[in-house]
């Protein structure tokens, strides 16, 4: 399984990327607009990323329009369903706001730091990617 | 007969008449005095008669005590009556002076004078009166005069009549300068060109307004402060003046008094207090940001911190090692909560909390809270529950996360607070009606209980009740403070009843709607309700924002264009016109700076708006691209509101005359050969490619990766994507250690550059 996670935080970004490397290779970014060239790129190579967990405040493009354009280019591109990318927001900041947002758009999971690995397992699990 | 009754007569009127009558001959010998002459000087007439008239009727001028002797002769002399001069008075027999006026006539027998009639009365009283006239009036000159506010008279003319010592001394001017000129003139005014009121200038002086309002209402104007510039030893100076104007009728027309205060040093004061308390206001909001900068760049690291400690923690660890790193988890948590208390304080403070207005369940808030606590209660024994009484409407509208906070911090309080027995949660129901709920919670506990005297301190910042309990029990002493504001701003109170020893309760209303959920974002909608229908040009070279900035732009209807850099703007501009354009900065080939200058230089009759869009926030940079002749600028990441807002109003003043002055400096020597430009910048992404290849042979990952990102840069400047694509997909590589993967994509970039051929000699040479 492929993982991109996007993280501008060094210390957040190991952490989270430690969790997941359990589950799968992952990937680094550290702003909105590499993690957009990333999934286009992963799309390009034929191996499209499985999971991107996405910082809502990064530079460039933060995470909300990130998330957005991805859904845009999945509906452009004609990729539905299973296919789609699964994506977990993540966030220091707890505002509802962003959170309505993000789900609007079309997040599968939001998450607040510090990050509970224990729930980050069990949405895991639901999201069936754990083998 | 008939003769002696005539006499009769006569003296019968002399004697019954008021007026003092006395008849002398042309010597000055008393021939008759009548009664009231003889009252008025207080002599009989058997004493006076054929006395010497200076000895009889002694007067004199008051003031000078100059004695009038023969007056008489005058009026022998003149042959015609003559009176007194004023301030005459008569010496009476007792030596009183009063004041007097007579007539004296000479007495004629044919053309001879053969004496002197003298017919004079007693004016005291009214001399008397006279004088209080006169003091009166001097006393309210006085008063005019050395009034302490300035006080000036003037007429319908605008012309001054009359002026205080206190005006002369406010205007700095004499008073022979002011009288009779119209008061501009007079008092010095900057615009004065001797009619006040009717120059141009005058238009905005509210002196002159005042009068006009007064002219044609006939009220009193009150309490008008202006600044008045005058000229004074000809240099300009400003006061600040307040005035009070009054029509006032005197005896010969309509007059207006103006009451005249200088405050320019209370103006000054205050100008110094506003300065002071804007600095004060700037320095606070620069706190707040400065916070609100802080909030995130203090939750990051300590996210990362508990993440490690969280991680660690699921590893295989030893018991001792277990125990430490749940200490370290509970430190950092307990830091995050007072980092999260004074940012919430501080966001207060600085009035930036908004309140979520959605829909709450009651109970499940309630059970939610519970479960929270129920852990904490259980280990120190406490028994934790909740009742919601039966009435309550369950169904709300407000802040849930603000609720359940307050919540928080006062049952974790409790809990805190309580050694043994029992934390209850109460909830009633105040008030309904159609609109509003008005619930009471209640958190009562059988603590140790806070005294009458500490109770003031509870809801101070950083206070706790005192030190002792502060070491046993621990905590900021903020979540109350918090508390207390959050319920204040959700329209309710807080109170609290406590026994020593025996318990506490807090209890705090809030007021709920009832109404059903707004829509969340109104803000957001009204944007989108927004049809611009504009035209507009994109200039951005990279394609995700391409994508991003379309998709924004067209959710509001908006034509998009692109081009993907500066020449091929230039080219589209030739041949279609839009509303405005929307210029990338930083571009390859031709910069947003330089294809601005260009499009401003075209440009003749029209003139289209240009919004920069640039990742650079220095207001250097955005000098730079206002002078190369842009009209706003935006930073990116782009957001919808402000870039919709900034369109709008740029094409709003579309009409404005462009300021062709600004880009004189434009400069000629850009049109560089671009394939001389392009073939140094393949030397250096060759170089770049070379340095990257020799440390990552030498396994200095670090700073490969530092340079993949410069490659990636050089690349994407010159739009080679497939060089950027690989350097990405190095950087990717790198980032997940997997250094082989990285090492031949090096390869591979370092081929493909080679294969094209353009490598500078010199370059491989040094290589």
């Amino acid at each position: 399984m492929r993982i991109l996670i996007a993280e501008d935080d060094l210390a957040s970004r190991r952490f989270i990327g430690e969790f997941f490397s359990d589950y799968g290779t992952c990937d680094y970014t550290v702003d909105g607009m590499e993690t957009l060239d990333a999934f286009l790129l992963a799309w390009d190579e034929g191996e499209p990323y499985n999971l991107i967990c996405l910082d809502i405040m990064m530079p460039k493009v933060d995470g909300l329009k990130a998330l957005k354009v991805i859904r845009d280019i999945e509906e452009e591109r004609g990729i539905l369903g299973q296919d789609k990318v699964k994506i977990i927001m993540i966030t220091a900041l707890m505002d509802t706001n962003d959170v309505q947002e993000a789900f609007d758009t079309g997040c599968e999971a939001y998450a607040t730091k510090p990050v509970d690995t224990n729930k980050l397992e069990k949405v895991m699990e639901e999201f069936g990617l754990v083998d | 007969m008939k003769c002696i009754n005539e006499l009769n007569h006569y003296n019968t009127i002399l004697e019954s008449i008021g007026d003092g009558v006395i008849s002398i001959n042309v010597k000055g010998k008393v021939l008759s005095f009548n009664k009231a002459a003889e009252k008025i000087i207080g002599r009989s007439r058997e004493g006076v008669i054929g006395q010497d008239i200076n000895t009889i009727f002694k007067i004199k001028e008051k003031n000078t005590n100059t004695l009038y002797k023969d007056f008489y002769k005058k009026a022998i002399m003149m042959n015609k009556k003559i009176g007194l001069k004023k301030n005459t008075v008569l010496i009476k027999e007792n030596q009183e002076e009063i004041y007097i006026s007579a007539s004296i006539s000479p007495v004629k027998d044919g053309n001879t004078i053969k004496g002197v009639i003298i017919v004079f009365r007693e004016i005291t009283k009214i001399v008397q009166a006279e004088q209080l006239l006169v003091d009166e009036y001097e006393n309210f000159k006085n008063i005019f005069y050395n009034y302490p506010v300035g006080n000036i008279l003037v007429d319908s003319n605008l012309t001054v009549k009359k002026i205080n010592n206190k005006a002369l001394k406010i205007f700095n001017i004499k008073r022979t300068e002011v009288i009779n000129k119209k008061i501009g003139a007079g008092i010095n005014c900057i615009f004065n060109d001797g009619n006040c009121g009717i120059n141009d200038k005058c238009f905005g002086c509210e002196l002159n307004k005042s009068m006009k309002e007064i002219f044609s209402s006939n009220s009193n104007v009150r309490g008008k402060v202006f600044k008045h510039s005058l000229v004074v030893d000809s240099r300009n100076y400003n006061i600040w003046i307040k005035y009070h104007i009054m029509p006032i009728n005197l005896n010969r027309g309509q007059y207006y008094i103006l009451n005249i205060e200088d405050i320019t040093e209370q103006k000054m004061v205050e100008e110094e207090l506003k300065k002071a308390r804007d600095l004060a206001e700037e320095a606070n909001k620069a706190k707040s940001q400065f916070l609100a900068n802080m909030s995130h760049e203090i939750r990051t690291p300590l996210n990362g911190l508990l993440g490690m400690v969280d991680l660690t923690l699921k590893s295989d660890l030893n018991k001792k090692q277990k125990t430490n790193l749940e200490i370290a988890k509970s430190c950092s948590h307990s830091l995050m909560k007072v980092i999260n208390d004074v940012l919430d304080l501080s966001k207060i403070e600085a009035g930036k909390i908004v309140l979520e207005y959605i829909n709450i369940n009651l109970t499940e808030l309630m059970n939610n809270t519970i479960a929270i606590h129920k852990t904490k209660a259980e280990e120190k024994g406490l028994k934790l529950s909740y009742k919601i009484d039966d009435n309550v409407e369950k169904n709300l509208v407000g802040d849930p996360y603000r609720l359940q906070q307050i919540l928080n911090n006062i049952i974790a309080n409790a809990i805190k607070f309580t050694d043994e027995g029992r934390v209850d949660l109460l909830v009633r129901q105040l008030k309904k009606d159609e609109k509003q709920i008005k619930l009471e919670f209640s958190v009562k506990d059988t603590g140790i209980g806070i005294s009458k005297k500490d109770k003031d301190k509870l809801f101070k910042s950083f206070s706790q009740v005192d030190g002792s309990i502060t070491r046993k029990y621990g905590g900021t002493g903020l979540g109350l403070v918090i508390s207390k504001r959050l319920i204040e701003l959700m329209n309710g109170k807080i109170k609290m009843k406590s026994e020593i020893n025996k318990g506490t309760t807090f209890s705090f209303t809030v007021l709920f709607d009832r109404k059903k959920q707004k829509a969340l974002n109104d803000k957001k909608e009204d944007i989108k309700d927004i049809n611009v229908n504009y035209n507009i040009l994109v200039i951005e070279d990279d394609v995700i924002n391409q994508k991003v900035i379309r998709m924004l732009l067209e959710e509001h209807n908006c034509k998009i264009d692109i081009a993907n850099n500066g020449l091929e703007a230039l080219d589209i501009l030739l041949k279609n016109k839009y509303d405005v354009i929307l210029m990338d900065v930083q571009m390859p080939e031709l910069d947003g700076i330089e294809t601005t200058k260009i499009i401003r230089k075209r440009e003749k009759d029209e003139y289209t708006p240009i919004i920069a869009l640039t990742a650079q926030v220095m207001t250097s940079d955005r000098d730079r691209c206002i002078q190369a002749g842009m009209d706003d600028y935006i930073a990116k990441p782009v957001v919808v509101n402000e870039l919709l807002f900034k369109i709008n109003s740029v094409i709003k003043k579309t009409n404005k005359q462009f300021d062709y002055n600004l880009i004189k400096d434009y400069n000629k020597n850009n049109d560089t050969d671009n394939k001389t430009q392009t073939e140094q910048l393949q030397n250096k992404i060759y170089e770049i490619v070379e340095v990257m290849y020799f440390l990552l042979s030498k396994k200095d990952f670090e700073k490969a990766e530092i340079k993949t990102e410069k490659l990636k840069k050089w690349a994407n400047s010159i739009g080679d994507s497939d060089i950027k694509r690989l350097a990405f997909k190095i950087q990717l590589a790198l980032r997940r250690n997997d250094y082989e993967e990285g090492y031949s994509l090096c390869k591979k970039v370092k081929e493909i550059i080679k294969g094209r051929g353009i490598i500078n000699e010199n370059l491989n040479s040094r290589r």
